[in-house]
Parts: structure tokens; C-alpha cells; sequence
């Protein structure tokens, strides 16, 4: 192990961040500077530099753990936000529909559709979520409005359309190689 | 002291080992390590997500620098930061006491 064994780690942080839809060439650059003190600080010691390289990688951890936890970190705000963006939309699509005059369910549907779609595109790794933000709006109005058993079970089928839409655009984001859902 | 232990005082820490002036990761590990005469002992990669939660907290601010022809990541205590830890340091030295008290009493 020597210098390049820290290029191959640097490597397969990146690799680990990109897998999981992170992109942040500047924690690698961080780590590379980090190694490189950290194997000359072994080399002052008196290792060798295979060993000085191997002991700063150990130091430093698993690039895989470091790649979760960043992205989990990164994740958090973001989820936090498209949850709020999802509720939002989802509230001013059931508003539009509940106006008497609105008889347009096809629009409503695509508008569902779309919403999903692009929440699940930002956020590939909980479509259900941004989903249920935006389509329990309407099955909610609507029993509230009238609960009856064939309205409930009526009224959730609207919340096949953002489903639809997030796991369409989770399988885009997938099939563009942005991000593996099943990760971090 | 390992990780798991550090983990909640992690902020506190870093935000201490920034309180005098500017440093780098590596520099901040390195001052950590010889303030607690070796004790502490954290896996160093843990350092650089917090250091970037800090940052996006706004408690700590960053930039590129060079030296000796080397491109390092500086990072400094901003006011905010500052204000946070000395409300941590307080709220530690609290605990400190209370559980000292707690351990040293006879009945």
C-alpha cells in the first residue's frame, strides 16, 4: 500500500457517493489533503510509506460508512424540503378540485401524476412519501365531506396517480444512474 | 475514548477546537488529539460530515487556502458559532457539576 492506495480509496469514496446520488468532489478533496498529512505524519514517525498510507486509511474509516453518513446528512435537508414542497402541492391540487365549478378530474389526475413524478425524480429515495404528501388531500376532503363506506374506497384510487408518477420518477432518476434508492 | 462515546459531544468539540484561530481537518484531529493527551480518539472521517452540518448551520465558515503549494480547506468560528459555544461549554460545565455531585455524595 502507498499513495496510490489512497487514490484508490479517494476512488471508491467517490464511487460510494455517487452510488447514493451525492455529489461532493469537495469531501474527497478534503480527504485527500487529510491522507496525505496523515501519511506523512506516519512517514515522520518512521513507517514506511505503505504502512504510513495503510494507517491513515485505517484512521480515517470506511469509505463506504463515511459515504452513508454524508449522504444521509445531505438527504435530511432535502427530504425535508420536498415534503414540504409535496404537502404544498397537494393542498393547492385538492383546493383546485373542491371548487364547485371544477368537473375536470382528468387534469386533476395529471396534475397528481406530474406532481409525483417530479417529487420522486428530486427524491428517488421515498417516492411513498412524496406520493402520500401529495394525493391524500383529496381521498381526506372528500370523506370528510361525505363518509360513506363506497366514497372511501372510491376516493383512494385518486392516490394511484402520484404513486404512479413517484415510482415512474424514481426509475427515471434510477435509470439515469443518479441515484440507487436502495442505498444509504 | 472511542467514537460512540465522542458522538454527542462531537459539536462541542470541534467547535472548541476552533475557538482560537482557523484550522484545516487534519489540523483540527491533530489538536483534538493533543489537547486530551491522546485520549480522544474519534474515526477521522466522521470529522468532515460534521464539520459541513456546522457549516450549513451556519457555526462555523469555510474556505480554500493554499500552502506550500497545497490546497487546504480552512475552516473558522463564525459569531454565531462562538455564541452557540459558549452556550454549550455552559451547558457541559452544568452537567459536569451535576453529575459530579451526583457521584461524590455520601447519602
Amino acid at each position: 500500500m502507498n499513495a496510490g492506495s489512497i487514490e484508490a480509496y479517494l476512488q471508491q469514496l467517490a464511487a460510494e457517493l455517487r452510488k447514493r446520488g451525492v455529489l461532493e468532489t469537495r469531501l474527497v478533496e478534503e480527504t485527500r489533503e487529510h491522507l496525505r498529512d496523515a501519511m506523512t505524519e506516519g512517514e515522520r514517525g518512521g513507517l514506511a510509506p505503505e504502512a504510513a498510507a495503510a494507517q491513515a486509511i485505517e484512521r480515517f474509516g470506511e469509505a463506504r460508512d463515511l459515504a452513508a453518513k454524508f449522504a444521509a446528512q445531505k438527504y435530511r435537508t432535502l427530504h425535508a424540503a420536498l415534503l414540504v414542497a409535496a404537502v404544498a402541492l397537494g393542498l393547492a391540487i385538492a383546493w383546485v378540485d373542491s371548487r364547485p365549478h371544477w368537473d375536470d378530474t382528468g387534469i386533476t389526475a395529471g396534475m397528481l401524476l406530474l406532481s409525483g413524478g417530479a417529487l420522486g425524480l428530486a427524491g428517488p429515495r421515498r417516492p411513498w412519501l412524496w406520493a402520500l404528501g401529495v394525493g391524500i388531500w383529496i381521498p381526506l376532503y372528500l370523506i370528510a365531506r361525505t363518509p360513506t363506506m363506497g366514497n372511501v374506497l372510491g376516493s383512494f384510487v385518486i392516490l394511484a396517480f402520484p404513486f404512479a408518477g413517484a415510482y415512474a420518477g424514481m426509475a427515471l432518476r434510477r435509470f439515469a444512474g443518479g441515484a440507487n434508492p436502495n442505498r444509504a | 475514548m472511542q467514537g460512540e462515546t465522542l458522538k454527542g459531544h462531537l459539536d462541542l468539540l470541534l467547535l472548541s477546537a476552533l475557538e482560537s484561530h482557523p484550522a484545516h481537518g487534519y489540523a483540527i484531529v491533530e489538536r483534538l488529539r493533543k489537547r486530551s493527551g491522546g485520549n480522544l480518539d474519534l474515526p477521522e472521517g466522521t470529522l468532515y460530515p460534521a464539520l459541513h452540518r456546522l457549516e450549513d448551520a451556519q457555526l462555523i465558515a469555510s474556505r480554500w487556502t493554499e500552502e506550500s503549494g497545497r490546497k487546504r480547506r480552512v475552516y473558522q468560528l463564525t459569531a454565531k458559532g462562538r455564541r452557540a459555544l459558549a452556550n454549550r461549554q455552559r451547558e457541559w460545565r452544568d452537567f459536569v457539576r451535576a453529575v459530579e455531585g451526583v457521584l461524590e455524595a455520601t447519602v
